[in-house]
Parts: structure tokens; C-alpha cells; sequence
């Protein structure tokens, strides 16, 4: 589906990073105007989806000296070309003339997957985009910032899993808690045995998506409406269907999102996992509200720690058998408070210390490592998420094999899955 | 789920069977409300008939409100049903939605029908949805199509295979190839393999991805021999449906074939995305035999080939990997040594660390640093000596990697193996074990340290040791260490203060901060006093005073040292303690520190009453100053005082000789704290400076100052800012935080001069709040003399939220960059002072506002004044 590319510059780059087996630096002879690196040294990137998120991501690779917008791509004529718009600005505004033009303006991705000179992609479509555009975009060599949550279906984790392991791609996945000091340090205090032994973990996020109708309405002008369906089932034009609108929009529709249950679950359940050490892993058993004495989403893991769906607490409560640990976006508090009194000691367990999601993501880029939220920790976690949704919408216990990555004993959960795809669209792995 | 409790309700309501009383019961069978009698499926089908058929028809409506419940109770009545062990159910419940899938039924109904029964049909639906695939409305032709892809059953298959085989178009091929190929349909292969030889691009795409995932002998076959006949613009799709067949071959077991497959396609002919993907699938497939492999990659002049076996090393699977690694570290090249050595600190095996050790001695310093840093992730309490050898070596990348290691070694009795060491070795070393000490963070290392700062040590040692308790102590260490003030010698009491200077802000309450220091107050010695009531000071605490000023009344060190801490008291307290000292000292350094203090309470705490206060006290200080020095000091404190006035009499100043020159430099001081902020009072003062400084350099200086208060034109420069708020937080831009809450205190500071830029843009990146996903406030008054019709004109990057006299008056969440004036607001301003808050969003990169107010017709407004808020 998409050309394959020859070689690129950014290869070059990454190679020659991982020759010398030390972190990639701009030598200061290629420093161009202003201190910027000079264009060549510059990773390209192109925007693909630029709603809510992806317009915020723009901003920040604008605002890096050593990253190149050179794509924008959208199904709505207005939104790209007003993403182009504030590229070329941006970088006329650092040049001598006052002037600049280089940005490219693109309605379907796989004109910028096609593009040899691109390094890096930014997905930020809605959520059942996002596995299709990863895969073409490993197989065309880019390497990928997708946005949370990773995918639509558990199986387009695992493909997505393997696709980028299979062409050697870099892939960061926008669950950026993971990369701020106070996750990190709950997490490290749990995982250090500060609160005893871990019996369950509430993680407060919001539900399932769910099968939800709308009034048709006209599809405006300069809005591709099918190529935003896409892989999913063909649906009237609404405003408030496709909208980015948190709370409402797309996200609570099933068909493109799994609802805050995926998109704050993305990041929250991701925090579980990551202090309880489960990175690789998963609960083996999902109970639905309607089967739980609390009336509560409730996961268990093979040892028998639990996690509470919307379990009370601000964020995350790590909930040990001497203590507690509860963090949140710049909230962070332990019962009792003398559990972070100190701080975490040489003997005790550090994670993984990223120096900013973006900027983790371009080093990796660089140095050819594995980023904070690597697609394997995406598969995982993103896993947990449509575990809870299905046992949430089928309103029974389900079994998980996190071995074998399948559900066990359950024939339509299993084919729940995955979902079948409008055509032309497949998933190619 | 509030539908599914109020099914029962919503079909009483429907129409057509609005009077069946069976059907409520029907219901509660269906959706499992209600435990059912034992029903065959045909049973089963007849009450799920006579429930969904109401159900469908009420998908007709154009209302989707009513719509929703009904497409709710379908999708539970189906799920219900496709439960385990309840077959019977499973298979009546589907036939009746089969049965309902007709022209009759309204299309929303039947495309919905159709999206539950492609996770819950089987056999049973299969004829019924194959009517459908050429059903006029091509929105349910496609959805049946999808239907069956999903569907197990052996006939599905079967009609699939058919359907493309009689496949009139491209679309409509690569429709049905997908299908067979989401199914894993072996039965397929032949067709499929006939296909890659296909004149369309799409369907060879289309059948290789099929293939792919039918994974056996015959689909590699096939996609090996395409890999020969395809066209060019196909080979890639080949290539990758080639790699994925290989890799699921592997999974089920058939490990020579996939071997083999992989071999055939890690030659260097092959393009590297394909070379490459092969070098991973051999050596997963391979596993522990893998190494010899993965070595010589490793160990390739290829670096690409070289980075994805650095990966393969850290990802193969096996017990015994690590080790047989290790084992050939010695063998390789040093630059494939430091390569290997990355890998396996990413393994993170223990058993690697014994030939790990034995690299520290390389005569290859890279070599070296690997191995420390490896041992770092690897090594436990056996590698401390192995470490600390290397790590006195001072500031060598070695010895810096050595002491980094030390300070992440993992283990139990790691830091006391450190600490013994310490006691064992001679300054270089037990200095840099001490730097490696104060890293690791241990939770007793304060305690280890302070026991060891009791012991007699070599000067270096004992100074090293104090800077690592700085690093360690916490605030539970405090009376610890304020015991130190009086037991250590003058050079450790020093070292031990800076502790306690470091303790104090991490301490809760100003009682806890105090105690331990006053009891270290009336244990020491007096020469130590002026020390302690330095640090007592700080302590913020009321019952502190009494002896705070009888320091106050001590000599003259002691009263500046008192007076230094007393600056940032967190109330006005001391401030006339401070004053009564500025009037009676007899020294100028203790009233110039009194006078500091003093003004810095007033400032802090005194509001507008307080800025006069200060300023009265700065204009008595200068009537009695004893020579140019305290003067200059004088004016250095009037700078600081955020007023007008304080503006007004710097500029003053500059008319008299003798003080012009400082009052420029005072000047040039004061324009950079609150230049933009009193610009109609500080333009004036600045261009009289200029012209009355003869100093070169200053001039300059103070040119700048005006070019860039000149450059703001008519935008506000005048603001305090508040933030940051809503960091990382999902929905920053409406989420109210305290400034925008009635009778919430906030924190504001004066926006200083150089965060004001060019033409009035005020730039938070500049600011301490800087940073992504956060929102800051502006706020500042604005007085006209009548009631007046205006126009805000606002820019900003991202979006803003702006509140007149408190009174939201406009808003525009938008990730974009600054332009100025890009909205235009048009508000009412009050006769008199109109507040003017600002609320500035920012998703990441830059991070700015400006703001212009003007007449409605966008002319200049005359007439207004600026001023900060309280």
C-alpha cells in the first residue's frame, strides 16, 4: 500500500549514532542561523491528524530548534491548511527574508508516508486510525509519536507490537505520565516494597465508549468524510461525531475510540501497570460492574493483586499492606507521609528516567533505543484497557492468557478482538 | 448502563407490543435479568423474533434519542445470548436477528443487526447475510461482507472464496481478499496464489497480506516464488507478507522452514529493511542459537546491521544468553566490545558480571566506561572494590564512570561495603566514595555520614563528608545535624550550617525549625552564637524573637547576620525591630542590612501602605548617609520597592551631581524589575539618565531600556503574573483555577522588564512558570476617567480566556502562535479602575500574550492609566 523508500538522510543519521554507540550530537560547525541546527541535521516530521492533540504537538516540534515540520495532514482542508499556515509563519519568522515556504499540505497519509525525505511521523487521529498509519509508516522507515490511546483492538496492539520490532522502528506512544517525576517516583516507591506488599491498585478513569447514534447532518466542504471513517463501519456526517471534544466527539463512539476507559486509561492503567511491574504482562482475570460486590471493574493479576476500575482516590491509589501510594498529574501523596520522606535510595528500585516525552523520543531517534513508552509497554497497557471495555460491554468475566495474548473460553470475546475492516482498508501484518 | 435497567420500560413503550405481557418476560429471559426455563434454539428464536422485531422498527426513527435504546437492547439481548455453554440461545437469538435483516427492516436496524451478529453468528446466519452482499444499499452490502469475514463457520469461508472468485472489479476483489485474509482461510491458498501473478497491483497486495497470514508450506511457497515474477511497484508488499508468513511459521513451531526463509532473505543483496527484518526473525526463531549470529552482526561494518543486533542481544529470550555473551566478550574488537557491553547492561543478567569485572581493566578506556556503566545495572556489593579502584582516578571519564556506577550498584550491603571502604582508604578515594555515597540517596545514608563526621578525618575527607550529608539529610535529620553546630570544629560548623540552611525550608512548621537550633543556641560557645541566631532567623518561628533580638542588640556581625535572616520573615513582625536598628546603629553595614530588611518586609508584606513605609525609610536613610558607599547601597534598596514613586525619586536623584552616577546605575536596576510595569514613570527618569550619565557602557544600557519601553506603543506592559496552573492537565483552558475564583488568594509577581519583549509581547517561556501543557494569568488595572466604549485587541499563543471587572467577556481555546490583535474584543470600560485578568494557555513551544486597548474602531484610546494590582 505504500512505496517502499531507498535510503534516507535521517538512516544515516541513526546509523552513524549507533556506530559509535554514543548519544548523537550536532557538531557546532552544522549550527545554522540563530543557533539552530543547520537543515540538514534537522529531523523532519510530518503532523498527520491535527485536532485537540496533534495541534498541541505541533506547537512543541515548532518550538524545537533541531526538529522540521514539513507535512501537514488532515482530512479537513481548513485544519491542514492552517497548520501549514502557522508552520510556514513560525519558521519565516526565523529566517533573514522574513519569509519561508516548505511545508507541504496533504489530505491522505499515504502521500506522506511516500515521501523519502520525512524521518519522523506525529499521529494524532482518532483512535482507529492509529494502527493502520503506525504500520505503513514503520514499513515506509519512519519513525513514530503516536497518541494514546494505541489502538482500537487488542489485536492491532500486538500487531503494531510486532511490525515495529520487525522493521526496526522507534515508537513512542503519547502516554506521557510516564516521563513526569511524580509517576515516576510513585511508581519507584511501590515497586521498592515502601508500601508492603501491593494488594490493589484504583485506577479513576471514566467508561466504555458505546454503540451512540447522532442526527445525520451535511458533510461540510473540504472535509474527506469517508477517508476519516476509514477501517470503520460507514456512518451519516455529524459534527459531534467526528469532533475531538473531550467528554463527547468521537471518543464515545465505538467505533473509532474505546472511550475514556482507552484515553484515560491509557494513562492511568499505564501507571498501574508500571509500578506494579507488569510492563509485560496483565491481569488474567476481568470482572465487569455488574458482577463485582462494589459494582466496580475489577482486574486480577495471576498473584491475586486486584485493580479497581474508578476505585476511588486522586489518579492512581497503590494500596499496600503498609501503606498507600496516590498520584496524579502534580499531585503525589503517601499514607503515611513519612513513606516519601526519603529519598528513593541506591538499593531501591529506579525506573526508567525520561528527560521529557518529545525529547526522549528524539534521542531515541538518535541513539537507536527504546524509548519511556516503547509499543511494547503500549501493547500491554492498551490491552488491560480493552480487556476492562469488553468485559464492561459483554457484562461478563473473562479470562486472559497474557502469554498467549488471547482471551480463553469466551468464542465472542475472542472475536471481538479484532474488528473486521471496511474495504480497501487491512490490517497489513 | 442505566439502559440496561430500564429495558423492560423502554419495550412498554414501544408500540407494536406495548400490551404483550410475554414479551416483558421474553425480555428478562433475553438480557438475563431473569433466569430462563431451558429452551431449544428454535424456542429461542421465536421470543428473541417476537423482542427484536419492535426493537428494529424503533431504529426507524429520525430522533437518534430514540433511537439509542432500542440499538442498546439489540446489543445485550446479543451478547447475552453468545455467552459460554448457552448455545441453544446463542444460535435462536442469531437466526432471529438473521430473520430481520431484510429490505423490510430500516437500514440502521439492518446495519446494526448485521455489526452484532459479525461477533455472534455462525452457521446459522450465514445464507441470510450472503443475501445481502448484493443488497442495493452498498452501506449493507459491505456490512454483511464484514459480517461474514468475522464469522467462523466453514460456509462462510466457502462463500467468500466463491465471491471473489466471481468478483467483477479491482475493489470488490480486494474486498473479498481481505476477507479470506483477516479469517486465516487455508483452503484459500491456491486461489490466492493465482492472484500474486494478478495485472492489478491492489489485488497482488491483497492476496500476499492473505497469504501472510495463512502462514503455511504452500502460502511461502507462493509469496517466495512472487518474490521472482512480481512486479517492481508490488515487491515490497511481497517482501513484508514474506517476513510475516516467516515469523508465524516460527510461532506454530515449523522452526526449519521459517529458518530457512530467513536465511534466503539476510543476504546482502536484499534491501536492508528486508535484510534486516530477516536478521531479527532468524535470530528470534533461532533463540539461544542465535549468538554466533547475532555476534558477527554485532560485529558488522554495517552499523544499521550492527544496531538491530545491540537490540537482539538485550531481546533474545533464554537463561543461558547472558552468559554465552559474556563469554565472548574477550574475543571481540574493543569497538564491538563497548557495543556488546550496552547490550547486556539492557539484559540486565547478574551472571554477565564476572567477565563484565574483567573489562574494567582494559587498556582501552572506552572499553572501560562500558564496562563500569554496565556494571552499573549488572554488579552487586562483589564489584565495590573493582569500582572504587577505578573511581579515585579523579575527573577521568573512567574514574567518573567508576563513581556513577558506585552510586547506581543495586544489592544488599552495597553502602555499607561503601562506607567500610571509606574508613579503609586514603583521601582520593574515600573522597570519591563519599561523592558516589551522596548519589546513591540511601535511606540511611544520612545517618551513616553523620556517624562518620563524628570520627577524626583528613580535612578533604570531613569536607567531602559534609557536602554529601547535604545531599542526604532530610528534614528529619535537622536536630542531628544542628547537634554538629556545636560539636564540629569552625570549618565543619560551616559545613554543617549550610545543611541546615538546606533542612529548614523542607521542615514543617516554624516550632520544628526552631527547637533543635534552640537548643543548639544555648549549648554553644559564644563565638559560635552569631551562627545559630543566623540560622534561627530562617526559621519563621514567633517564639523565635525574643532571642532573635537580643542578637539584635549584639555586636555588629551578629546584628547583620540576624538582620539577613530576618529579611524573609513570613510576616511584617520584625519589621520594626529592623527600623528601630537603621535609626540607632551607629555603623552604616548594620543600617544598610536593617534598611534591606526592612524594605524587603514592607515590600513583601506591607502592601501599598508598606511601599511608602520602605520608601520613607530609604528617603531617611539617604538624609543620613555617612558617605557614597551607604548611599549607593541606599538607592540599590530603593530600587527594589515596586512603585511609582520609588521611580520618581531615583530619577530625582539623577539631578544631583554627586549621585547622578549611582542613581543611573540604581535606575538601570530598577528598569529591569519594573521598567514595563511603570512605564509612564520610568521613561522620563530613563531619558534623563541617559542624558546625565557620562558612563559609556551605562548610557548604552539605559538606551535599551528606553528603546525597548518606547517599542511597547500603545500595548500593556503593566501585569502581574500567576501561574503555573493545570499542568498536564487534560482540559487546562476551563477548568478554574484560583485566580479566576472569587475570593481565592493566589500568588502574583510583577512581570520584570526584559519578559515584556518587542512591541509588548509578554513571553512566559521566559519566566520561571516556562514550560508545556500549563496556563498561566495576567492581570492588571486599567483606569479611564468616564465610562467608555473600548476594544481589547489580543493576541496569544495558545489560547485565552479574559475577565473584565470579573465578568468573562471572551474565550478561545486554540493551539496557535501570536499574532497581535487577532481578537478583537469589544468591552465596556468603567469610569475609574477596571480590572483586567487574562487567562494564557499553552499546549508546547512558545508561550506568549499581548494586549492592546483602543477605541472601537481600533484608533488610540486616550486618557489611560496602568496599575498593579494588590
Amino acid at each position: 500500500m505504500v512505496k517502499t523508500p531507498g535510503v534516507s538522510r535521517r538512516r544515516f543519521v541513526g546509523a552513524t549514532a549507533a556506530a559509535v554507540a554514543a548519544p548523537y550530537f550536532v557538531p557546532s560547525s552544522a549550527l545554522g542561523q540563530g543557533g539552530r541546527p543547520a537543515p540538514s541535521n534537522r529531523l523532519t516530521l510530518a503532523m498527520i491528524g491535527i485536532g485537540n492533540m496533534g495541534g498541541g504537538h505541533l506547537g512543541a516540534w515548532l518550538g524545537r530548534p533541531d526538529v522540521q515540520v514539513v507535512a501537514c495532514c488532515d482530512v479537513r482542508q481548513d485544519v491542514r491548511d492552517r497548520c501549514r499556515t502557522q508552520t510556514e509563519q513560525r519558521y519565516a519568522s526565523q529566517t533573514a527574508s522574513g519569509t519561508f515556504k516548505g511545508c507541504a499540505a496533504d489530505n491522505d497519509f499515504r502521500a506522506v508516508l511516500a515521501r523519502d525525505d520525512i524521518d519522523l511521523v506525529c499521529i494524532a487521529t482518532p483512535d482507529h486510525w492509529h494502527a493502520l498509519i503506525a504500520i505503513e509508516a514503520a514499513k515506509a522507515r519512519k519513525d513514530i509519536y503516536c497518541e494514546k490511546p494505541m489502538t482500537l483492538t487488542i489485536r492491532e496492539a500486538h500487531a503494531m507490537h510486532a511490525a515495529m520490532r520487525r522493521y526496526n522502528r522507534v515508537f513512542q506512544l503519547g502516554s506521557q505520565q510516564r516521563s513526569s517525576r511524580e509517576f515516576r517516583l510513585a511508581c519507584e516507591m511501590v515497586r521498592s516494597g515502601r508500601i508492603g506488599k501491593v494488594t490493589n491498585v484504583n485506577v479513576n478513569v471514566g467508561g466504555p465508549s458505546g454503540p451512540k447514534e447522532f442526527p445525520a447532518q451535511p458533510i461540510p466542504e473540504g472535509f474527506d468524510w469517508d477517508l476519516w471513517l476509514g477501517p470503520a463501519p460507514w456512518a451519516e456526517y455529524n459534527f459531534e461525531r467526528s469532533s475531538g471534544n473531550y467528554g463527547g466527539g468521537w471518543r464515545q463512539v465505538r467505533d473509532y475510540s474505546g472511550g475514556a476507559m482507552t484515553d484515560w486509561g491509557n494513562h492511568h492503567f499505564d501507571i498501574a501497570q508500571w509500578g506494579l511491574g507488569r510492563d509485560l504482562s496483565g491481569p488474567v482475570e476481568i470482572l465487569p460492574p455488574n458482577l463485582t460486590p462494589n459494582r466496580k471493574l475489577v482486574m486480577r493479576y495471576d498473584d491475586g493483586i486486584t485493580l479497581t476500575h474508578g476505585g476511588g482516590g486522586n489518579g492512581v491509589l497503590f494500596e499496600g499492606t503498609e501503606g498507600k501510594v496516590e498520584v496524579n498529574r502534580g499531585y503525589l501523596k503517601t499514607y503515611p507521609e513519612s513513606i516519601m520522606a526519603d529519598p528513593i535510595g541506591a538499593s531501591e528500585v529506579h525506573l526508567y528516567e525520561s528527560p521529557g516525552h518529545h525529547e526522549d523520543f528524539l534521542r531515541c531517534v538518535r541513539n537507536r533505543q527504546r524509548p519511556i513508552c516503547d509499543v511494547a509497554i503500549g501493547e500491554s497497557t492498551i490491552t488491560v484497557c480493552h480487556l476492562g471495555n469488553l468485559a464492561w460491554w459483554l457484562g461478563r468475566k473473562l479470562t486472559w492468557d497474557p502469554d498467549q495474548k488471547t482471551i480463553v473460553g469466551d468464542a465472542e470475546a475472542i472475536r471481538m478482538m479484532d474488528r473486521p475492516r471496511r474495504a480497501p482498508w487491512r490490517l497489513d501484518v | 448502563m442505566i439502559w440496561r435497567r430500564c429495558l423492560p420500560l423502554l419495550l412498554l413503550a414501544l408500540p407494536l407490543a406495548a400490551q404483550d405481557a410475554d414479551l416483558a418476560l421474553w425480555t428478562k429471559h433475553l438480557t438475563g435479568a431473569e433466569t430462563a426455563p431451558a429452551r431449544d434454539a428454535a424456542e429461542w428464536q421465536r421470543v428473541a423474533t417476537a423482542v427484536a422485531t419492535p426493537l428494529a422498527a424503533a431504529m426507524a426513527d429520525e430522533d437518534p434519542g430514540k433511537r439509542q435504546g432500542p440499538k442498546n437492547a439489540l446489543e445485550q439481548i446479543a451478547h447475552q445470548a453468545a455467552r459460554p455453554d448457552a448455545e441453544a440461545q446463542r444460535a435462536g437469538v442469531a437466526a432471529a436477528y438473521a430473520s430481520l435483516l431484510g429490505p423490510a427492516t430500516n437500514w440502521r436496524a439492518r446495519q446494526w443487526l448485521l455489526q452484532l451478529l459479525a461477533n455472534c453468528g455462525r452457521d446459522e446466519v450465514v445464507d441470510a447475510v450472503a443475501k445481502l452482499l448484493d443488497d442495493g444499499d452498498a452501506r449493507i452490502a459491505e456490512q454483511a461482507r464484514l459480517c461474514l469475514e468475522n464469522n467462523p463457520s466453514t460456509a462462510a469461508s466457502a462463500l467468500l472464496r466463491a465471491r471473489l472468485a466471481a468478483s467483477g472489479t479491482t475493489a470488490q476483489q480486494v474486498a473479498y481478499l481481505n476477507g479470506l485474509g483477516y479469517r486465516v482461510d487455508p483452503a484459500a491458498t491456491p486461489v490466492l496464489a493465482k492472484l500474486l501473478a494478478h495485472a492489478d497491483d491492489a489485488v497482488v497486495q491483497a492476496a500476499a497480506a492473505a497469504l501472510a497470514r495463512t502462514a503455511d508450506g504452500a502460502a511461502a511457497d507462493a509469496l517466495q516464488q512472487a518474490r521472482g515474477t512480481a512486479q517492481a511497484t508490488c515487491r515490497p508488499a511481497v517482501d513484508d507478507a514474506l517476513l510475516l508468513a516467516a515469523e508465524r511459521i516460527a510461532k506454530k513451531g515449523q522452526r526449519p522452514l521459517a529458518e530457512r526463509i530467513f536465511r534466503a532473505l539476510y543476504v546482502p543483496a536484499e534491501p536492508p529493511r528486508v535484510r534486516l527484518a530477516a536478521l531479527r526473525g532468524l535470530a528470534v526463531t533461532l533463540g539461544e542459537g542465535a549468538i554466533d549470529l547475532v555476534l558477527a552482526a554485532l560485529g558488522s561494518p554495517d552499523a544499521e546491521t550492527a544496531t538491530v543486533a545491540a537490540q537482539l542481544v538485550g531481546d533474545l529470550p533464554g537463561a543461558q544468553v547472558s552468559r554465552a555473551f559474556a563469554a565472548k566478550l574477550g574475543d571481540l574488537q574493543p569497538a564491538a566490545q563497548v557495543v556488546l557491553l550496552g547490550a547486556l547492561a539492557q539484559r540486565a543478567d547478574p551472571a554477565a558480571a564476572p567477565a563484565v569485572v574483567k573489562l574494567l581493566s582494559s587498556p582501552t578506556a572506552e572499553v572501560q566506561v562500558a564496562a563500569a556503566n554496565a556494571l552499573a545495572a549488572i554488579g552487586g556489593v562483589e564489584v565495590v572494590p573493582d569500582l572504587g579502584t577505578l573511581a579515585r582516578g579523579g575527573a577521568t571519564p573512567v574514574a567518573q564512570a567508576a563513581r556513577n556506577a558506585l552510586a547506581r550498584l543495586r544489592g544488599a550491603g552495597v553502602d555499607a561495603a561503601i562506607m567500610k571502604l571509606i574508613r579503609d582508604s586514603q583521601p582520593p578515594l574515600a573522597v570519591a566514595l563519599l561523592q558516589a555515597v551522596a548519589l546513591r540517596q540511601a535511606r540511611d545514608g544520612a545517618a551513616a555520614v553523620l556517624g562518620l563526621l563524628q570520627e577524626k578525618l583528613p580535612p578533604a575527607v570531613a569536607a567531602e563528608a559534609a557536602r554529601a550529608l547535604a545531599a542526604l539529610a532530610g528534614p528529619g535529620d535537622l536536630p542531628a545535624v544542628c547537634r554538629l553546630l556545636v560539636a564540629l570544629d569552625a570549618t565543619g560548623a560551616e559545613a554543617a550550617a549550610d545543611v541546615v540552611r538546606k533542612l529548614l525550608p523542607q521542615v514543617a512548621t516554624p516550632a520544628e525549625r526552631s527547637a533543635p537550633l534552640q537548643a543548639s543556641l544555648a549549648a554553644v560557645a559564644a563565638d559560635r552564637r552569631g551562627l545559630l541566631l543566623g540560622l534561627l532567623a530562617q526559621s519563621g518561628d514567633a517564639a523565635a524573637l525574643p532571642a532573635l533580638r537580643s542578637g539584635l542588640a549584639g555586636d555588629a556581625d551578629t546584628q547583620i547576620t540576624v538582620l539577613e535572616g530576618l529579611a524573609e520573615w513570613p510576616d511584617a513582625a520584625p519589621a520594626a525591630d529592623a527600623l528601630k536598628v537603621l535609626q540607632t546603629s551607629t555603623e552604616a553595614r548594620v543600617r544598610i542590612a536593617a534598611l534591606a530588611c526592612y524594605v524587603g518586609l514592607q515590600v513583601a508584606h506591607g502592601r501599598r501602605a508598606g511601599q511608602e513605609a520602605a520608601l520613607a525609610a530609604c528617603r531617611e536613610a539617604q538624609a543620613k548617609a555617612a558617605g557614597d558607599g551607604e548611599k549607593r547601597q541606599v538607592l540599590r534598596q530603593l530600587g527594589t520597592i515596586p512603585s511609582a514613586a520609588a521611580v520618581a525619586q531615583i530619577g530625582g536623584l539623577l539631578d544631583d551631581p554627586a549621585l547622578a552616577p549611582m542613581a543611573g546605575e540604581t535606575l538601570f536596576f530598577a528598569a529591569g524589575q519594573v521598567g514595563a510595569a511603570f512605564r509612564d514613570d520610568m521613561l522620563p527618569a530613563l531619558r534623563k539618565a541617559v542624558e546625565k550619565t557620562a558612563d559609556a557602557d551605562l548610557k548604552g544600557k539605559l538606551q535599551q531600556y528606553v528603546d525597548l519601553l518606547q517599542g511597547y506603543g500603545e500595548r500593556v506592559s503593566c501585569w502581574q503574573v500567576s501561574g503555573p496552573y493545570g499542568v498536564d492537565a487534560g482540559d487546562r483552558f476551563n477548568a478554574a483555577y484560583a485566580p479566576e475564583k472569587p475570593n481565592t488568594p493566589a500568588t502574583w509577581t510583577v512581570v520584570p522588564t526584559p519578559q515584556v519583549k518587542g512591541g509588548g509581547l509578554v513571553d512566559f517561556q521566559a519566566m520561571p512558570l516556562r514550560g508545556d501543557n500549563r496556563c498561566g494569568y495576567l492581570r492588571t488595572r486599567v483606569f479611564l476617567a468616564e465610562r467608555t466604549e473600548a476594544r481589547l485587541e489580543l493576541g496569544s499563543d495558545d489560547g485565552a480566556k479574559v475577565w473584565l471587572n470579573g465578568k468573562e467577556v471572551h474565550a478561545k481555546d486554540v493551539p496557535r502562535g501570536h499574532t497581535f490583535g487577532e481578537d478583537k474584543v469589544d468591552v465596556l470600560l468603567e469610569a475609574g479602575w477596571n480590572e483586567l485578568l487574562l487567562k494564557i494557555a499553552n499546549g508546547g513551544g512558545d508561550w506568549s500574550a499581548s494586549l492592546r486597548i483602543a477605541k472601537r474602531d481600533g484608533s488610540a484610546l486616550a486618557g489611560l492609566k496602568y496599575e498593579l494590582g494588590e
